[in-house]
């Protein structure tokens, strides 16, 4: 195995903090009108469709973390809910035998809303009865789930260019 | 156990080891990471905002010389308007320390202001801040009260070397006392969750029962110094709306905030000076 091989989970950790910075970047745009955009499952699903198991995990956390230094929230809390889902892809990957990447649209849009509606549980306690942020709730995940449908081909596309240019002996999607 | 089942088990182990350690490592480890990784990142927005501020340069590269010379034209009446105000403030000033001496009352407090470019806006369901391109170098402090040409913009929430966040005075996070203009009675107030696509709002707490209130007259919203953040009568907003509060002896309101909050492009932080005796 080469250098580049050995080390193609940093690349797709670099694809991971591209797609971070243009969420931040559009969701800024987004802010006058109280919109927000989430795509985080992306994130989860490119290293499970391109690495190993351990090369992923360290993808996964690592994109946590950066996720996490730019929130106020209890640091560490996205590293662990990515790693949760990843596990939780990861298992059902061997037990449907390659059903997850077969259907790796669906599994995301599937993954991002169980995450935000996690999320929305966690950090929302105190307004979980409140109609209005429900209501905005289900804005912004109908919202995210149409530009993740627009870009998720884009970002597996561009990350498996990226680990196929260094990784040419490794069977991509095996 | 079979050899397929620890493989899938393994996954697992990882996780609960992951967690073991995560939980067993210092705070003062993460905080340092935490930071490592904000600082990371902060370059990227203060070059994103700079870029910003360049195209907006290049857009008024091509105004006319007509539209330039009415720009001036309108300045110069504004300047003429601030030097009597400044002329006013002078008096004012010596007559408020004139009235300390001979009341023998502790002084106001004074600040000093450092304006600052927004380089990030963050604003989702959960939380509302902005970032700005000034921190620990420009000698930015926690709990700052942070202001535009609008009123109050919100407090200094965290400061970096040379980035600070600033918790918005929109969101849910942010409380603080203040009094209704022409009423010196305190009343808390605290950011609202807000609708997607409609003008920011928050909430009045404690508001006496003999305040009116209709919607032909809004009444004005400004900070109060018991806070101890803000000036008093800085403005906040319109208390528009009012209903029985939970506890039977206030009533609580709703106040409409400035929209101009959603596009901040630059905003005054506010530095406590220290008093000489």
């Amino acid at each position: 195995m080469g250098t580049l091989e050995k080390h193609s989970w940093f690349f797709v950790l670099l694809g991971n903090i591209l797609l971070i910075f243009l969420n931040q970047l559009v969701s800024e745009w987004m802010s006058p009108f109280g919109l927000y955009l989430y795509v985080d499952s992306l994130l989860i699903m490119a290293p499970i469709l391109l690495l190993s198991y351990t090369g992923g995990f360290w993808v996964v956390v690592l994109s946590g973390l950066f996720i996490d230094a730019m929130m106020p929230i209890p640091y560490g809390m996205h590293a662990i809910l990515y790693l949760v889902a990843y596990n939780i892809l990861y298992g059902l990957e061997h037990y449907y035998n390659g059903g997850v990447i077969k259907h790796a649209r669906f599994s995301t849009l599937i993954t991002n809303t169980a995450l935000m509606l996690l999320l929305a549980v966690l950090i929302g306690r105190s307004l979980i009865f409140s109609a209005v942020y429900w209501l905005n709730f289900v804005i912004n995940i109908g919202l995210s789930s149409l530009i993740m449908l627009a870009i998720n081909q884009w970002f597996y596309a561009l990350q498996t260019s990226i680990v196929k240019s260094l990784v040419r002996s490794k069977q991509l999607y095996e | 156990m079979s050899k397929s089942t620890s493989s899938t088990l393994k996954p697992w182990y990882v996780l609960f080891v992951f967690l073991l350690i995560w939980g067993i490592v210092p705070v003062v480890s993460k905080s340092f990471s935490k930071e490592l990784l904000y600082e990371f990142q902060a370059p990227f927005w203060v070059a994103s905002s700079k870029i910003s501020d360049l195209q907006s340069f290049w857009a008024l590269k091509i105004h006319s010389r007509n539209s330039l010379i009415e720009t001036c034209r309108d300045l110069a009446r504004l300047n003429a308007a601030y030097e009597l105000k400044l002329q006013e403030n002078t008096y004012l000033k010596d007559e408020v320390l004139r009235l300390e001496n001979a009341l023998n009352i502790p002084p106001l407090p004074e600040y000093q202001t450092e304006v600052a470019r927004v380089c990030r806006r963050d604003r989702s369901l959960w939380w509302q801040q902005i970032m700005i391109r000034k921190g620990k170098d420009y000698g930015i402090i926690p709990g700052a009260a942070v202001v535009y040409r609008g009123g109050v913009v919100g407090k200094i929430k965290e400061v970096f070397e040379h980035t600070s966040v600033v918790e918005l005075v929109t969101s849910k996070r942010f409380r603080v006392a203040a009094h209704l203009e022409g009423d010196d009675r305190p009343v808390t107030y605290q950011g609202n969750l807000n609708m997607a696509f409609s003008g920011p709002k928050g909430q009045l707490f404690n508001i006496p029962e003999d305040v009116i209130v209709t919607a032909e007259k809004p009444r004005k919203l400004v900070s109060s110094m018991l806070g101890g953040v803000f000036p008093d009568g800085l403005f906040i907003g319109w208390l528009t709306e009012l209903e029985p509060g939970s506890d039977g002896l206030f009533m609580q309101g709703t106040i409409e905030l400035e929209n101009a909050l959603l596009n901040l492009s630059e905003v005054a932080v506010l530095l406590p000076l220290k008093q000489e005796n």
